[in-house]
């Protein structure tokens, strides 16, 4: 009875919550935004620029970090997705909004391989944006259907090498990670393997699944139901440790080629000239988040693993030392610059 | 099957799962009937409420945000000539010029009923067929979508009314608008003039609501003597006997082009509507009443487009493959709920699978249910006078327009796409062909480059692979009967 009671006493607080949320996000979707002051922010929306489409592992994380976000700072977040370019649309869009700390931006890894991979960038990597805190990381994978002849990488080598020029791995886009991952596995293997670039990692993981293209490089959550589902193999992790999500699968060390490493990985970032007091607050409240237990729990079922405790100054740092370390590498593996 | 489907039943009707089925067809509705806020936006501010939600109780809630918006953007279209979604834009041709004579309440109704049954067919198809059909989606690629496309776009250019020419000049047109923004296989910026708003693209809604809607105000406001735009008196609420007999085959041939389309990800709904209207034009005795109120031209489309919803969960739900942004962040809502969404969704959480089939089949009732009543309250809407509607309008557009990205860019758009409205509306050339090449021409020229990159260049490749070669050979048909039609004429009006 008491059970009972408490039970009905839940349901219907629930439902008043959902009913109140629903009504204010509907004025929300009106409302109109006024000027703003830093002494009193956030006294509106801010809104957290997603650099890909929504769907993914950078759009989920974006979210759950967004929604508790919401809850400390007392004003929405709101995700809004401006993917393209490889995510340099909403990277650029970001470096160029006004620096007052309503326009934010997840970012990820290619914010530090776009210098090395494009002639042409419209905003500088680190004038442009002041970071503001890591939040996750981890390795891209490769996928294969499950009927494709090679079982291991050193097999896949082996294939690619005598149909040369007949393999094709799709990738989300030109310019992101795994992009860099099959060029880096192209040079490091001196294999001739064909780039086909989706619109998104979804499109790219349906080319593979239809067999449209051989293979895939994803983020281990994008294809992890699938291969626990036995509709994709796992061939090899482009990182230097095994990931949770999918423990059976070698790194690249482990199957032979020992510098073929791509990690992916998620921070906030803020347009340069943002006031350094909201940085330094956003910084103290997204840490706090990401040592959350159920946060990272969330997280990890994503397929990303949290990094929390970062200040400005050493995710500023991390960025300063990747955009250097895969110039070195994009130069000497004589990959070819984008447009 | 029926156990299954019995079982989804029994966990969709309890009290709080019907409760959040109602929130979403109510919230969805409502968003559909107001232009410019797309049920993608309203998902992804929804979505963190739902993290509270049982995995059930969210997914179901917004399944039925994103049909209910479907629902009520045939509302508006045809009230207003104001598409809410890209869909929509089809049904404003009959279903506005409807309103016009007096018959907004038999159009509306028609398009609540015809909804109604492709959602039922949707819901059943899923249940039964689901996973094979999945299955059998993935055999589509590269070079099947293109020609798809083509066939799509050449059948919108030559079924469309009047001057054929004139029509492909329109489809050629809203490719070209199509392609503004950041190219897929470079990362280049096309067409946007360095101007960065237009980077991601001119948005839908700006084109097909500056395109309609707002051409036909402008339109309207020209006859100074007449203040009242819906001149005919409203004859009735209800649909006649004839026009339920007229709307069934229609309805069932809508509901069997919507599921095709709907089971493969990558068509969006748009191409059920305009292949399914198409169709009706070309098999009707009497072609010239297509966009003069056609009851045919709106039960169609309408359950085109409402199969096609239902029929894109088959991916989603069997694949855990998302085939829209829409479906996407409902895979995002379920990963979050510890949920991998995925193939084995169906066998690990049953509930979730069976439940929300079955409560997709429930929001289509509450739909008709809340929509019938409706009816009435919306016909009344156009006994306000038109001096004082279309403020109102432009209000709605205005405001709509800017909530997309918060940018005053997107209301000049949206004004300058106006005027194009209205002088095309002069040149008496058809803004429908513009909205499918603008909507298709991207698609078709991503899978285009990639079909071409796959083959190594080689353009064979459309005419090797079996299911591509049909379309081809559809296409070429439908071409050669076009054009032995023009050829008759010509001969006999020169003897």
């Amino acid at each position: 009875m008491n059970a009972n009671g408490k039970k009905y006493c839940g349901m219907a607080k629930q439902l008043l919550s959902a009913a109140s949320a629903i009504l204010g996000t509907l004025f929300l979707i009106g409302a109109t935004t006024a000027p703003s002051y830093a002494q009193s922010y956030p006294d509106k929306p801010i809104r957290l620029i997603v650099i890909f489409p929504p769907g993914g592992g950078i759009d989920t994380v974006g979210r759950i970090i967004g929604t508790k976000l919401s809850e400390t700072l007392g004003q929405p977040v709101v995700p809004e997705n401006r993917a393209g370019a490889g995510g340099n649309v909403g990277l650029e869009f970001a470096a160029k909004a006004r620096p007052d700390g309503y326009t934010l931006v997840i970012g990820s890894e290619t914010l530090t391989l776009s210098p090395s991979l494009y002639k042409k960038l419209n905003y500088d990597a680190v004038k442009d944006l002041q970071p503001v805190v890591q939040v996750a990381q981890v390795p891209v994978m490769l996928f294969v259907r499950p009927d494709f002849p090679a079982k291991t990488l050193k097999e896949l080598v082996e294939y690619a090498k005598t149909n040369p020029g007949k393999v094709t791995y799709g990738t989300g886009g030109v310019g992101s990670a795994p992009h860099l991952g099959g060029e880096l596995l192209k040079s490091l293997a001196k294999i001739d393997i064909v780039h086909v670039p989706y619109k998104g990692v979804a499109p790219a993981l349906v080319g593979m699944m239809g067999g449209e293209v051989d293979m895939a490089f994803l983020s281990p959550a994008a294809a992890a139901p699938q291969v626990q589902a036995g509709k994709a193999r796992a061939l090899v992790v482009l990182g230097d440790k095994r990931v949770k999500l999918l423990p059976d699968v070698p790194t690249a060390r482990e199957a032979g080629i020992d510098r073929l490493l791509v990690p992916i990985w998620y921070g906030i970032l803020a347009p340069a000239g943002t006031p350094q007091t909201i940085v330094k607050h956003l910084n103290a409240e997204i840490n706090k988040i990401t040592a959350m237990p159920d946060i990272q729990e969330n997280i990890q079922k994503v397929g990303v693993e949290t990094v929390s405790g970062s200040t400005p100054e050493q995710f500023s740092e991390f960025i300063k030392t990747e955009i250097a370390h895969w110039e070195k590498i994009i130069a000497g593996a004589n990959i070819p610059k984008l447009d | 099957m029926l156990d299954h489907l019995i079982f989804g039943f029994s966990v969709a009707l309890s009290l709080q799962n019907l409760f959040y089925c109602f929130i979403g067809v109510f919230v969805g509705t409502l968003v559909g009937v107001l232009p410019g806020i797309s049920p993608l936006i309203s998902i992804s501010m929804l979505l963190p409420i739902t993290f509270t939600l049982e995995p059930l109780s969210s997914l179901i809630m917004l399944a039925g945000i994103y049909y209910g918006a479907q629902y009520g953007g045939s509302t508006t279209s045809i009230l207003l000539n104001l598409p809410g979604e890209a869909s929509s834009v089809i049904t404003c041709m009959d279903g506005y010029q409807m309103a016009r004579q007096g018959r907004a309440g038999p159009a509306l109704a028609i398009a609540a009923i015809s909804s109604f049954f492709a959602g039922c067919v949707g819901t059943v198809l899923i249940g039964m067929f689901g996973p094979p059909i999945a299955e059998l989606a993935l055999k589509f690629h590269a070079a099947e979508y293109f020609s798809l496309m083509v066939l799509g776009l050449v059948a919108a250019a030559v079924l469309a009314q009047g001057d054929m020419v004139k029509a492909l000049a329109m489809v050629v047109f809203g490719i070209v608008l199509g392609v503004v923004g950041t190219d897929v296989s470079s990362g280049r910026q096309r067409f946007t003039f360095g101007i960065y708003d237009l980077s991601d693209g001119i948005g839908f809604t700006i084109v097909a609501v500056g395109l309609f809607a707002v051409a036909e105000v402008v339109k309207n406001l020209e006859n100074t003597e007449t203040t009242e735009v819906f001149t005919a008196k409203i004859t009735s609420l209800m649909p006649t006997l004839a026009d339920m007999k007229a709307s069934v085959n229609p309805t069932l041939r809508g509901t069997a082009l919507g599921s095709f389309f709907g089971m493969l990800p990558g068509a969006g709904p748009a191409i059920s509507a305009f292949s399914a209207y198409m169709l009706e034009k070309k098999i009707t005795k009497d072609p010239s009443r297509f966009g003069q109120g056609a009851i045919e031209g709106v039960a169609s489309p309408e359950a085109a487009n409402n199969a096609h919803v239902q029929c894109s969960f088959i991916p989603t739900l069997t694949l855990g493959i998302p085939g829209s942004p829409v479906m996407a962040l409902m895979l995002g809502a379920l990963m979050i709920q510890g949920i991998a969404p995925g193939p084995q969704v169906m066998t690990r959480n049953p509930d979730l699978f069976w439940g929300l089939i079955a409560s997709m089949w429930i929001g289509n009732l509450i739909l008709v249910v809340l929509n019938l009543p409706l009816v009435g309250i919306w016909v009344k809407l156009l006994k306000v006078p038109y001096r004082w509607l279309f403020p109102c309008i432009f209000m709605f557009i205005c405001v709509g327009n800017y909530s997309l990205n918060n940018s005053a860019i997107e209301i000049y758009l949206t004004a300058g796409f106006g005027v194009l409205g209205y002088i095309l509306l002069k040149l008496e050339c058809e803004p429908a062909p513009l909205i499918l090449g603008y909507v298709l021409g991207p698609l078709m020229e991503d899978s285009l480059r990639r079909a071409m990159l796959l083959s190594r260049g080689d353009p064979t490749v459309f005419f090797t692979r079996p299911i591509s070669l049909a379309f081809i050979l559809v296409t070429v048909l439908l071409l050669i009967t076009v054009i032995m039609h023009g050829l008759r004429k010509k001969r006999e009006k020169g003897s």
